[in-house]
Protein backbone atom coordinates (compact mmCIF):
# COMPACT_ATOMS: atom_id res chain seq x y z
CA UNK A 1 0.00 0.00 0.00
CA UNK A 2 1.31 3.85 -0.80
CA UNK A 3 0.57 4.79 2.87
CA UNK A 4 3.26 2.00 3.88
CA UNK A 5 6.01 3.67 2.07
CA UNK A 6 4.98 7.11 3.09
CA UNK A 7 5.12 6.22 6.79
CA UNK A 8 8.27 4.53 6.73
CA UNK A 9 9.77 8.33 5.13
CA UNK A 10 8.21 9.60 7.78
CA UNK A 11 10.34 7.47 10.37
CA UNK A 12 13.15 8.80 9.30
CA UNK A 13 12.28 12.80 8.54
CA UNK A 14 9.35 12.88 11.51
CA UNK A 15 11.00 16.75 12.73
CA UNK A 16 8.35 16.39 15.81
CA UNK A 17 9.58 17.58 18.58
CA UNK A 18 7.57 15.58 20.98
CA UNK A 19 8.88 12.13 18.48
CA UNK A 20 12.46 13.47 19.17
CA UNK A 21 11.99 13.34 22.80
CA UNK A 22 10.48 10.13 23.25
CA UNK A 23 13.18 8.31 21.15
CA UNK A 24 15.51 9.81 23.27
CA UNK A 25 14.41 8.07 26.01
CA UNK A 26 13.40 4.95 24.21
CA UNK A 27 15.83 2.59 25.79
CA UNK A 28 15.97 4.13 29.11
CA UNK A 29 12.12 3.11 29.63
CA UNK A 30 12.95 -0.26 27.92
CA UNK A 31 15.92 -0.72 30.31
CA UNK A 32 13.48 0.63 32.91
CA UNK A 33 16.06 3.34 34.04
CA UNK A 34 13.38 6.31 32.93
CA UNK A 35 11.83 8.20 35.75
CA UNK A 36 7.74 8.16 36.61
CA UNK A 37 7.40 11.55 34.64
CA UNK A 38 9.37 10.20 31.48
CA UNK A 39 7.24 6.69 31.78
CA UNK A 40 3.96 8.72 31.45
CA UNK A 41 5.03 11.64 29.11
CA UNK A 42 6.24 8.54 26.84
CA UNK A 43 2.88 6.29 27.29
CA UNK A 44 1.20 8.86 26.54
CA UNK A 45 2.58 10.21 23.37
CA UNK A 46 2.86 6.63 22.39
CA UNK A 47 -1.17 6.59 22.50
CA UNK A 48 -1.04 9.66 20.01
CA UNK A 49 1.48 8.69 17.33
CA UNK A 50 1.93 5.51 15.67
CA UNK A 51 5.54 5.68 14.54
CA UNK A 52 6.94 6.14 17.82
CA UNK A 53 4.56 2.98 19.18
CA UNK A 54 5.92 1.05 16.51
CA UNK A 55 9.50 2.18 17.15
CA UNK A 56 9.25 1.22 20.50
CA UNK A 57 7.73 -1.88 20.11
CA UNK A 58 10.43 -2.93 17.53
CA UNK A 59 13.16 -1.85 20.31
CA UNK A 60 11.71 -3.91 23.17
CA UNK A 61 11.50 -6.66 20.81
CA UNK A 62 15.38 -6.70 19.90
CA UNK A 63 15.56 -7.08 23.58
CA UNK A 64 13.51 -9.92 24.07
CA UNK A 65 14.52 -11.61 20.93
CA UNK A 66 18.15 -11.71 22.37
CA UNK A 67 17.51 -13.01 25.58
CA UNK A 68 15.46 -15.82 23.84
CA UNK A 69 18.13 -16.45 21.27
CA UNK A 70 21.93 -16.60 22.86
CA UNK A 71 21.80 -19.54 24.71
CA UNK A 72 23.59 -20.20 28.09
CA UNK A 73 26.45 -22.06 28.47
CA UNK A 74 26.71 -24.72 31.53
CA UNK A 75 29.67 -24.27 33.84
CA UNK A 76 31.98 -27.15 33.48
CA UNK A 77 31.65 -28.93 36.54
CA UNK A 78 35.38 -29.41 36.81
CA UNK A 79 35.54 -25.55 36.88
CA UNK A 80 33.63 -25.59 40.27
CA UNK A 81 35.49 -28.45 41.72
CA UNK A 82 38.98 -26.30 40.69
CA UNK A 83 38.29 -22.74 42.09
CA UNK A 84 36.96 -24.57 45.10
CA UNK A 85 40.34 -26.65 45.66
CA UNK A 86 42.87 -23.96 45.03
CA UNK A 87 40.71 -21.64 47.41
CA UNK A 88 41.03 -24.38 50.52
CA UNK A 89 44.55 -24.61 49.69
CA UNK A 90 45.30 -20.74 49.82
CA UNK A 91 46.64 -19.80 53.14
CA UNK B 1 43.74 -11.32 70.88
CA UNK B 2 39.56 -11.47 70.92
CA UNK B 3 39.74 -8.18 69.38
CA UNK B 4 41.81 -9.51 66.63
CA UNK B 5 39.70 -12.17 65.62
CA UNK B 6 36.83 -9.99 65.33
CA UNK B 7 38.50 -8.29 62.43
CA UNK B 8 39.86 -10.95 60.53
CA UNK B 9 37.91 -13.63 59.91
CA UNK B 10 39.43 -17.42 60.43
CA UNK B 11 40.07 -19.50 57.16
CA UNK B 12 37.44 -21.60 58.13
CA UNK B 13 34.85 -18.78 58.28
CA UNK B 14 36.23 -16.57 54.79
CA UNK B 15 35.99 -20.10 52.99
CA UNK B 16 32.26 -20.27 54.20
CA UNK B 17 31.56 -16.96 53.36
CA UNK B 18 33.16 -16.78 50.08
CA UNK B 19 31.51 -20.04 48.53
CA UNK B 20 27.94 -18.56 49.57
CA UNK B 21 28.62 -15.18 48.48
CA UNK B 22 30.26 -15.42 45.35
CA UNK B 23 30.09 -19.22 43.94
CA UNK B 24 26.35 -18.43 43.07
CA UNK B 25 27.73 -16.01 40.43
CA UNK B 26 29.46 -18.74 38.73
CA UNK B 27 27.21 -19.28 36.10
CA UNK B 28 26.55 -15.55 34.78
CA UNK B 29 30.38 -14.96 34.95
CA UNK B 30 31.33 -17.97 33.15
CA UNK B 31 29.06 -17.01 30.10
CA UNK B 32 30.36 -13.89 30.45
CA UNK B 33 33.55 -14.77 29.90
CA UNK B 34 32.65 -17.17 26.87
CA UNK B 35 31.27 -14.02 25.26
CA UNK B 36 34.20 -11.72 25.55
CA UNK B 37 36.78 -14.49 24.62
CA UNK B 38 34.28 -16.91 22.58
CA UNK B 39 37.01 -19.94 23.34
CA UNK B 40 35.65 -22.49 26.20
CA UNK B 41 39.16 -22.71 27.61
CA UNK B 42 39.99 -18.86 27.98
CA UNK B 43 36.45 -19.02 29.68
CA UNK B 44 37.39 -21.12 32.02
CA UNK B 45 41.05 -19.62 32.76
CA UNK B 46 39.50 -16.02 32.69
CA UNK B 47 36.85 -17.05 35.48
CA UNK B 48 39.38 -19.22 37.51
CA UNK B 49 41.72 -16.22 37.66
CA UNK B 50 38.82 -13.84 38.66
CA UNK B 51 37.93 -16.24 41.59
CA UNK B 52 41.53 -16.29 42.89
CA UNK B 53 41.38 -12.67 42.53
CA UNK B 54 38.22 -12.58 44.56
CA UNK B 55 39.33 -14.67 47.22
CA UNK B 56 42.72 -12.21 47.47
CA UNK B 57 40.41 -9.01 47.79
CA UNK B 58 37.76 -10.84 49.96
CA UNK B 59 38.03 -8.90 52.78
CA UNK B 60 37.72 -5.82 50.71
CA UNK B 61 33.80 -7.45 49.32
CA UNK B 62 31.66 -5.69 51.55
CA UNK B 63 28.71 -8.83 52.87
CA UNK B 64 25.35 -7.88 51.33
CA UNK B 65 26.82 -5.81 48.67
CA UNK B 66 26.29 -6.59 45.35
CA UNK B 67 28.66 -9.95 44.53
CA UNK B 68 27.79 -10.37 40.91
CA UNK B 69 28.20 -6.69 39.85
CA UNK B 70 32.03 -6.70 42.01
CA UNK B 71 32.75 -10.12 40.45
CA UNK B 72 32.13 -8.67 36.54
CA UNK B 73 34.34 -5.98 37.25
CA UNK B 74 37.19 -8.00 38.43
CA UNK B 75 36.50 -10.47 35.01
CA UNK B 76 36.22 -7.12 32.72
CA UNK B 77 39.89 -6.11 33.79
CA UNK B 78 41.67 -9.25 33.79
CA UNK B 79 40.11 -9.49 31.00
CA UNK B 80 41.67 -6.34 29.35
CA UNK B 81 44.89 -6.37 31.94
CA UNK B 82 46.04 -9.24 31.11
CA UNK B 83 43.81 -11.48 29.29
CA UNK B 84 43.77 -9.49 26.40
CA UNK B 85 46.97 -8.80 25.57
CA UNK B 86 48.88 -12.62 26.22
CA UNK B 87 45.87 -14.00 24.01
CA UNK B 88 47.14 -14.88 20.18
CA UNK B 89 43.59 -13.75 18.89
CA UNK B 90 44.07 -10.98 16.78
CA UNK B 91 43.45 -8.07 18.10
CA UNK B 92 39.46 -7.40 17.75
CA UNK B 93 38.46 -3.87 16.18
CA UNK B 94 39.60 -0.85 18.20
CA UNK B 95 36.22 0.22 20.01
CA UNK B 96 38.00 3.74 19.50
CA UNK B 97 38.20 3.36 15.73
CA UNK B 98 33.98 2.09 15.94
CA UNK B 99 33.22 4.80 17.85
CA UNK B 100 34.41 7.28 16.05
CA UNK B 101 33.14 6.12 13.07
CA UNK B 102 29.61 6.26 14.97
CA UNK B 103 30.33 9.82 15.58
CA UNK B 104 28.74 11.81 17.38
CA UNK B 105 28.31 12.34 21.80
CA UNK B 106 24.81 13.00 22.12
CA UNK B 107 22.08 9.56 22.22
CA UNK B 108 19.88 10.97 19.86
CA UNK B 109 21.55 9.84 16.76
CA UNK B 110 20.86 9.95 12.91
CA UNK B 111 19.47 6.89 11.64
CA UNK B 112 17.82 6.52 14.77
CA UNK B 113 14.23 4.87 12.95
CA UNK B 114 16.72 3.39 10.22
CA UNK B 115 17.83 1.07 11.82
CA UNK B 116 14.86 0.64 14.21
CA UNK B 117 12.90 -0.38 11.30
CA UNK B 118 15.14 -3.35 10.47
CA UNK B 119 13.56 -5.43 13.10
CA UNK B 120 10.38 -5.29 11.58
CA UNK B 121 11.66 -7.67 8.62
CA UNK B 122 10.64 -10.93 8.71
CA UNK B 123 14.10 -12.46 7.67
CA UNK B 124 15.55 -11.33 10.98
CA UNK B 125 13.11 -12.64 13.34
CA UNK B 126 13.40 -15.70 11.05
CA UNK B 127 16.98 -16.27 12.33
CA UNK B 128 17.34 -18.64 14.85
CA UNK B 129 20.01 -19.01 18.36
CA UNK B 130 23.28 -19.78 16.70
CA UNK B 131 23.00 -16.86 13.89
CA UNK B 132 21.78 -14.71 16.41
CA UNK B 133 24.82 -15.64 18.88
CA UNK B 134 26.89 -15.05 15.85
CA UNK B 135 26.02 -11.46 14.95
CA UNK B 136 26.16 -10.46 18.93
CA UNK B 137 29.60 -12.25 18.51
CA UNK B 138 31.02 -10.72 15.04
CA UNK B 139 30.42 -7.20 17.39
CA UNK B 140 33.89 -5.58 18.70
CA UNK B 141 34.31 -6.76 22.04
CA UNK B 142 32.82 -3.31 23.72
CA UNK B 143 29.77 -3.34 21.94
CA UNK B 144 29.34 -6.82 22.98
CA UNK B 145 30.17 -6.36 26.53
CA UNK B 146 27.08 -3.57 27.20
CA UNK B 147 24.79 -5.27 25.40
CA UNK B 148 25.87 -8.53 27.54
CA UNK B 149 25.74 -6.68 30.62
CA UNK B 150 21.96 -4.83 30.25
CA UNK B 151 20.05 -7.38 27.79
CA UNK B 152 21.79 -10.53 28.83
CA UNK B 153 22.62 -9.69 32.74
CA UNK B 154 19.77 -7.55 33.28
CA UNK B 155 22.60 -4.73 35.08
CA UNK B 156 21.37 -1.18 35.27
CA UNK B 157 22.90 1.63 33.46
CA UNK B 158 24.87 2.67 37.58
CA UNK B 159 26.19 -1.16 38.16
CA UNK B 160 27.39 -1.14 34.03
CA UNK B 161 28.93 2.24 35.04
CA UNK B 162 30.89 0.82 37.77
CA UNK B 163 31.65 -2.73 36.17
CA UNK B 164 33.13 -0.75 33.56
CA UNK B 165 34.67 2.63 35.08
CA UNK B 166 32.87 4.79 32.88
CA UNK B 167 30.05 7.60 33.95
CA UNK B 168 26.41 6.52 32.93
CA UNK B 169 26.25 9.06 30.05
CA UNK B 170 28.78 6.91 28.04
CA UNK B 171 26.96 3.73 28.84
CA UNK B 172 23.96 4.98 27.36
CA UNK B 173 25.61 6.11 24.01
CA UNK B 174 27.95 2.91 23.94
CA UNK B 175 24.50 0.77 24.70
CA UNK B 176 22.86 2.85 21.60
CA UNK B 177 25.17 2.24 19.17
CA UNK B 178 26.19 -1.08 20.17
CA UNK B 179 22.26 -1.79 19.83
CA UNK B 180 22.02 0.29 15.81
CA UNK B 181 25.28 -1.95 14.93
CA UNK B 182 23.87 -4.92 16.14
CA UNK B 183 20.78 -4.67 14.44
CA UNK B 184 22.68 -3.86 11.08
CA UNK B 185 24.70 -7.04 11.71
CA UNK B 186 21.27 -9.17 12.11
CA UNK B 187 20.05 -7.62 8.99
CA UNK B 188 23.02 -8.50 6.94
CA UNK B 189 23.63 -12.12 8.43
CA UNK B 190 19.16 -12.56 7.42
CA UNK B 191 20.07 -11.46 4.01
CA UNK B 192 23.44 -13.90 4.22
CA UNK B 193 21.67 -16.77 5.03
CA UNK B 194 19.35 -16.79 2.69
CA UNK B 195 16.18 -15.82 3.73
CA UNK B 196 14.86 -13.09 1.23
CA UNK B 197 14.08 -10.02 3.55
CA UNK B 198 11.50 -8.71 0.46
CA UNK B 199 9.87 -11.97 0.33
CA UNK B 200 6.90 -11.21 3.31
CA UNK B 201 4.80 -9.00 1.81
CA UNK B 202 5.18 -6.03 4.22
CA UNK B 203 7.65 -4.99 1.61
CA UNK B 204 6.92 -2.54 -0.74
CA UNK B 205 9.70 0.16 -1.06
CA UNK B 206 11.69 0.53 -4.32
CA UNK B 207 14.53 -0.84 -4.23
ZN1 LIG C 1 6.06 10.22 17.92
Amino acid sequence: METTTTELKGDVTAANADCDKVISILEMIIDEEASSEEQSYFYQHLEECKNCFEAHSHQKMLKSFLKMNVKRKDVPASLISTIKSIVHETA
Amino acid sequence: MSEEKANKLSKEEKDRRFEAELMPVIGPLYNFAFRLTLDEDDANDLVQETYLKAYRFFDYFEQGTNAKAWLFRILKNSFINDFRKKSKQPAKVDYNEVESYYNTDDVEGEGEMAATSDMRSQAVQELIGDEVAGALNSLPVDFRTVIILCDLEGFTYEEMAKILDIPIGTVRSRLHRARNFLKEKLEKYAKTMGYDADNNGNHDEDE
